[in-house]
């Protein structure tokens, strides 16, 4: 049995028992399981699969034949099938044969008042909302409201005045349509629906369930804060807003996913951030036809005009202390619902070497992390083909002394180097993957026994020189110098590439291989930032955040290539038409708008 | 669409295909299947007109045993390096059949010490030079020496503070009386004095050591043109190491004078070349620095430092005018006095063609000056 026809059966059985309009369903009722009895009986004799499709046929028709029940009264009262009627029962009626059989949704019935009694239903969704306020701040209060006379006079005023006088939740709006109606109350709204009146109130009452706020895990910090976001989007937003707190941070809301309906916010700084980016994050959005968002990366193939390039162009980040900053240098954030990585953009290849650390301490401190990095970032991509290249074409290049001690230390060896480095490469991903999988304790175990005891027998057997060992342990750990996780990714694939061609090409192929990563890096661009940037166009000013980090007071003015409307970081500036007039041209007619 | 796709791959085609092409790498052998040849000796064979070329290169052992331990084994007892020899009329028939001998490739990449014997003919060290110039493996920064002695006694012999032999040359000018000189010469410095009118070839020369000591490099060989001249003895090896300003770490000693001893005696050296009708006139300017290591009085006076300045000022001038008067009996032009004379007047050099039969003639005048650091001094 299909659960569709599960439900059906429970909520028959939850059906109240009392007035007009539950007397003549019951009848309804009654009649169609008399008939289902009756066509039951009659297929006795068909096959048992047969049997079960005729069977939910059935229960589908009769649950079709209400449902049409429903939307002929609100066609008769309203005159348009998306607008409620205003009459009560009709609404419980179409709530209960569309969104009603989920065991999730509950739906009520109530009156309002003491003395009058009027009749209403509220709908929501058990789990997403908040119980305090439809418990307390919304039936107990309608239910004690003593002057429901005044809603009887007046049917059409009757949400007007529950909104201003009786239900106590602070965020009230209203709506007619059906359509919309049903999307808010899966979004954790409650609607209230009041006899005699075709506007419906919808009470936010949305308090979906939540991560507490925990320590930032992909990009830990040592003097910074320790806040990560959650999967909620409100929660994200309130810790930006916390950081920014000038009226200026804007959200600007859109809801992506035919079935899922995801709540993504751009959020920007009115005035300050280029308009021309908002304008054009919020476009490329609006043509995404997605049935479903489960996660923000899902959005960046229509952010990008580069989707299929290795290397990221939209940077994720968990730390709201990482978003504000980022806003404030005039860039968007786009928080998605149920993600906890927010977005940022544009991006250049250097935004993806620079973390709150490098600002948590002093400059000093922050360029040499920086260069650190960069070293990591070589040592890693480069140092296994180049052990290839020197020992397999190029041994010449090499100084005497180090070819003896690499030859010595290759004596006896069956494979050549680059069948070395890949076995070993091979091991250490198998390792790194196993570790991703199983529980940290596990996890930590698994990566002292993989290096110690499969780095060392392997030396003892004689398979690859203890040499290589080195190499691609600082290679590891080189490669994973990044301090955003998605920057790794590209620099192990092109790994290979390099690996490959160091091989067949020696020195010759490597150089070959980086002119054509730097000339794919230098077409890339981010809403129309060079990727490269500020080196590839060239912005001396922009240098001073880049491979070394200047100090605070020396780094006065924002990114160039993010042509914001206030370039300065402090003071007062305007736009002047002769300075820049494209921005000036942007910045007039955001002042017309 | 289908054209510029077309083109694309045509161009990606062609770039794979030059990659490949240019880069030569149909004939690259891992460093495993290479023998490392780290000297090479050149001696006169003994059927008239053909050369002998000795390859030196480490031995798996030498290898294992140089860095510790190998990984797969291959160690074990053996010699740490080995010799192979080949014969023909030129270098390469020599290299083939040395070749012939081993199923490694003989690889010249670092070679780092190379050898002449001072009985090859002119014609043969001419025909090697050359040689050696044109092979594509073999970079221009090898040393080279003179050697008299056989190849196995100069440098295939057991080395008591290198695994290898060759390595033992390669920084070092050892001399048991003059200490170190920055006398070392590569192949490119060679074959620019043979190259070069006006100068002539000095070599440092390699002779086997007392019993149980390895090598010794004390001495250095003069060539004119490509004839091997004579080999300087040790005072003489001074003088010449001072008269071309190469002077690192020399010592002085007085024993007239106090007691006098100098060491750290380092100079420069300028030369000025005036040609005079059918002569030369040639000034060889020398600045000394020298360390005053020891004297019989237990602290040194103003005057007894006049003094010393003077006498060694004397001493040393007088020391590197016997010694260029040697080299003009020799006819070797070690300073490059004509190489000099080209090169601040073509016109007059030219006139004084041959330079070889000028050379004897040149009227020397050394000049001397000596600074003196007191003992104690930081340098």
């Amino acid at each position: 049995m299909w659960p569709f026809s599960r439900r059906r059966n429970q909520s028959t059985k939850q059906k109240p028992s009392e007035g007009e309009s539950l007397s003549k369903a019951m009848a309804e009722a009654a009649a169609l399981s008399q008939n289902v009895n009756t066509a039951d009986a009659a297929i006795q004799y068909t096959s048992g699969t047969d049997l079960t499709l005729l069977k939910d046929i059935i229960t589908e028709t009769s649950t079709l034949e209400e449902r049409l029940s429903a939307f002929t009264t609100d066609l008769a009262g309203s005159g348009s099938l998306d607008s409620f009627s205003g009459n009560v029962a009709s609404a419980y009626e179409r709530l209960k044969n569309t969104v009603g059989q989920s065991p999730d949704i509950i739906i009520r019935r109530f009156f309002i008042g003491t003395t009058v009694r009027i009749p209403a239903v509220l709908a929501f969704v058990d789990g997403l909302t908040d119980s305090q306020i439809i418990d307390q701040d919304t039936i107990m209060v309608s239910q004690e409201y003593d002057r429901a006379y005044a809603i009887s006079q007046d049917p059409k005023r009757a949400h007007q005045i529950v909104h201003d006088s009786v239900v106590a939740s602070g965020h009230l709006t209203v709506e007619a349509s059906w359509q919309k109606l049903l999307v808010k109350l899966m979004g954790g709204n409650t609607i209230l629906f009041i006899e005699g009146t075709e506007n419906v109130l919808v009470v936010d009452t949305v308090k979906y369930p939540a991560r507490s706020i925990s320590t930032p895990t992909a990009e830990r910090t040592v003097l910074g804060s320790q806040e990560a976001f959650n999967e909620v989007i409100l929660t994200q937003m309130n810790l930006i807003r916390m950081r920014m707190k000038t009226p200026d941070l804007h959200f600007d809301n859109i809801s992506l996913g035919r079935l899922s309906h995801t709540n993504v916010a751009i959020a920007h700084i009115e005035g300050l951030t280029n308009p021309a980016i908002v304008s054009a994050a919020k476009q490329k959005l609006a043509v995404a036809d997605l049935a479903e968002v489960q996660s923000g990366q899902e959005l960046v193939p229509y952010l990008t005009d580069r989707a299929n390039t290795l290397f990221p162009l939209i940077r994720r980040s968990e730390r709201p202390d990482v978003v504000a900053r980022e806003l404030s240098m005039g860039k968007i954030a786009i928080l998605v619902d149920n993600t906890p990585f927010v977005m940022l953009m544009p991006n250049t290849l250097m935004d993806f070497y620079q973390t709150i650390e490098d600002y948590t301490m002093n400059s000093w401190y922050g360029t040499l992390e920086r260069l650190i990095r960069f070293l990591g970032l070589f040592l890693g991509l480069l140092l296994p083909p180049l052990y290839i290249a020197l020992t397999s074409v190029n041994p010449d290049l090499l100084p005497t002394k180090m070819v003896l001690t690499i030859a010595g230390s290759r004596v006896g060896l069956p494979l050549p180097p680059i069948f070395e480095v890949l076995t070993m490469w091979a091991i250490i991903e198998v390792l790194r993957e196993a570790a991703l999988r199983l529980p940290k304790e596990l996890s930590n175990t698994l990566g002292t026994v993989g290096a110690i005891v499969v780095g060392t027998a392997i030396v003892k057997a004689g398979i690859v020189s203890p040499l290589m060992i080195v190499i691609i342990t600082l290679t590891a750990l080189g490669l994973f110098t990044s301090p955003s996780y998605e920057m790794a990714a590209p620099w192990r694939v092109l790994f290979w590439l390099l690996i490959i061609v160091s091989y067949f090409l020696g020195l010759y192929g490597i150089i070959l291989a980086l002119l054509l990563i730097l000339g794919h890096l230098a077409s890339l661009e981010v809403f129309g930032v060079p990727y490269l940037s500020p080196f590839g166009p060239y912005h001396g000013r922009d240098m001073r955040d880049t491979l070394v980090r200047f100090p605070e007071p020396m780094m006065t003015k924002r990114p160039t290539y993010l042509q914001s409307l206030k370039p300065k970081k402090a003071g007062h500036y305007d736009a002047t038409p002769d300075e820049s007039p494209s921005i000036y041209q942007i910045a007039q007619e955001r002042t017309h708008d | 669409m289908i054209k510029g796709l077309i083109r694309k791959l045509a161009a990606l085609f062609m770039l794979l295909l030059l990659s490949v092409t240019l880069s030569g790498c149909w004939d690259d052998m891992p460093l495993d299947t290479r023998t490392l040849v780290l000297a090479m000796g050149f001696y006169p064979a003994k059927k008239p007109g053909q050369i002998t070329v000795d390859f030196s290169f480490p031995t798996p052992t030498g290898l294992t045993s140089s860095n510790g331990a190998g990984s797969g084994g291959g160690g074990g007892k053996g010699p740490s390096f080995d010799t192979l020899s080949g014969t023909g009329y030129t270098l390469a028939q020599a290299f083939s059949a040395a070749q012939a001998k081993t199923n490694r490739d003989l690889y010249l990449g670092h070679t780092i010490l190379l050898v002449f014997s001072t009985h090859l003919k002119a014609h043969q060290f001419n025909l090697l030079m050359n040689a050696l110039d044109r092979i594509g493996t073999l970079d221009k920064t090898p040393f080279v020496a003179a050697v008299s002695a056989p190849f196995s006694k100069v440098v295939g012999v057991k080395m008591t503070q290198e695994e290898f032999p060759a390595l033992y040359f390669e920084e070092l000018f050892t001399c048991a009386l003059c200490t170190q000189f920055s006398l070392g010469v590569r192949l490119w410095d060679a074959s620019n004095r043979l190259a070069t009118p006006g100068v002539d070839l000095v070599l440092p020369e390699i002779t086997p050591g007392a019993k149980g000591k390895g090598p010794e490099v004390d001495h250095i060989a003069l060539y004119r043109g490509y004839h091997y001249v004579a080999t300087l003895g040790h005072s003489e090896t001074t003088a010449y190491s001072m008269a071309a300003g190469k002077s690192r770490k020399s010592s002085l000693y007085f024993p007239h004078h106090w007691h006098a001893e100098f060491n750290a005696v380092s100079n420069n050296m300028h030369l000025h070349v005036d040609p005079k009708g059918s002569t030369v006139d040639v000034t060889v300017s020398l600045h000394f620095t020298e360390t005053l290591e020891s004297l019989d009085t237990d602290t040194e006076s103003a005057h007894q430092l006049a003094v010393l300045s003077r006498v060694s000022s004397a001493a040393i001038g007088r020391r590197i005018l016997t010694f260029l008067e040697k080299t003009q009996k020799d006819d070797s032009d070690v300073l490059g006095v004509g190489r000099q004379l080209s090169w601040i007047d073509p016109t007059a050099f030219r006139k004084y063609r041959p330079w070889h039969r000028v050379y004897p003639h040149v009227h020397f005048i050394v000049k001397t000056a000596v600074k003196i650091n007191k003992m104690g001094d930081l340098k």
